[in-house]
């Protein structure tokens, strides 16, 4: 990933550590994406979790996953 | 009552890299909670300057910490390898304020899980700093 600099490299990192064990939520995560990594990569995060959402939404439609 | 400090596990390896040492970081903490307010940006958030004791190292390091007075725990969060000054970005400021809120925020039992699981490393006081 690419990030706007060292320093926000490593609050970015702290964050996925502290996201990982649970101690701060999706949107927090999504909000340090926001303010951490380039503006072209944060634009690209957000597409790939739309994708995943939607890929998702369409196998659930489509009977291949039981519940979301 | 004076907090514990904590460095984060990435700010653990570049006070290392730059041989910022535990006593350093634990007098920058007692020197805020008796009123200094130097790189305070606000809320529990600082950015301070510190040199480091690394080979070739003459040049000051900057450190991001989130610091509550009157709270229970300061915590290290990044820094800044080349700094000559005590101000941040706007973009810096943002992030690093979510994060020390976000820090903050975390009851005693998960945080003591958070430093068992290695997120957090309680640094060391010497005799005679904690009073």
């Amino acid at each position: 990933m690419k990030y706007v600099n060292d320093a926000l490299r490593m609050a970015h990192r702290n964050a996925e550590a502290m996201f990982e064990h649970g101690l701060i939520s999706v949107e927090e995560m999504k909000e340090m994406d926001r303010d951490c990594l380039t503006p072209v990569y944060a634009a690209l995060m957000k597409r790939g979790q739309q994708a995943v959402t939607g890929a998702l939404v369409e196998q659930h439609q489509g009977g291949l996953v039981p519940a979301l | 009552m004076a907090a514990d400090v904590y460095v984060m596990r990435e700010f653990e390896s570049f006070a290392r890299k730059w041989g910022i040492s535990d006593s350093a970081l634990v007098d920058v903490v007692r020197r805020i909670e008796a009123g200094d307010k130097t790189g305070c940006h606000g809320g529990a958030l600082y950015k301070r300057r510190l040199k480091g004791e690394a080979r070739g190292s003459r040049d000051l390091r900057g450190a991001v910490a989130a610091i509550e007075r009157n709270g229970s725990r300061a915590v290290y969060m990044s820094g800044f390898a080349k700094d000559n000054k005590e101000t941040l970005s706007p973009r810096e400021e943002k992030a690093f304020r979510a994060q020390s809120k976000q820090i903050m925020r975390i009851p005693d039992d998960k945080f003591e899980q958070a430093v068992v699981a290695g997120l957090f490393r309680k640094v060391e006081e010497r005799n005679g700093d904690k009073s």
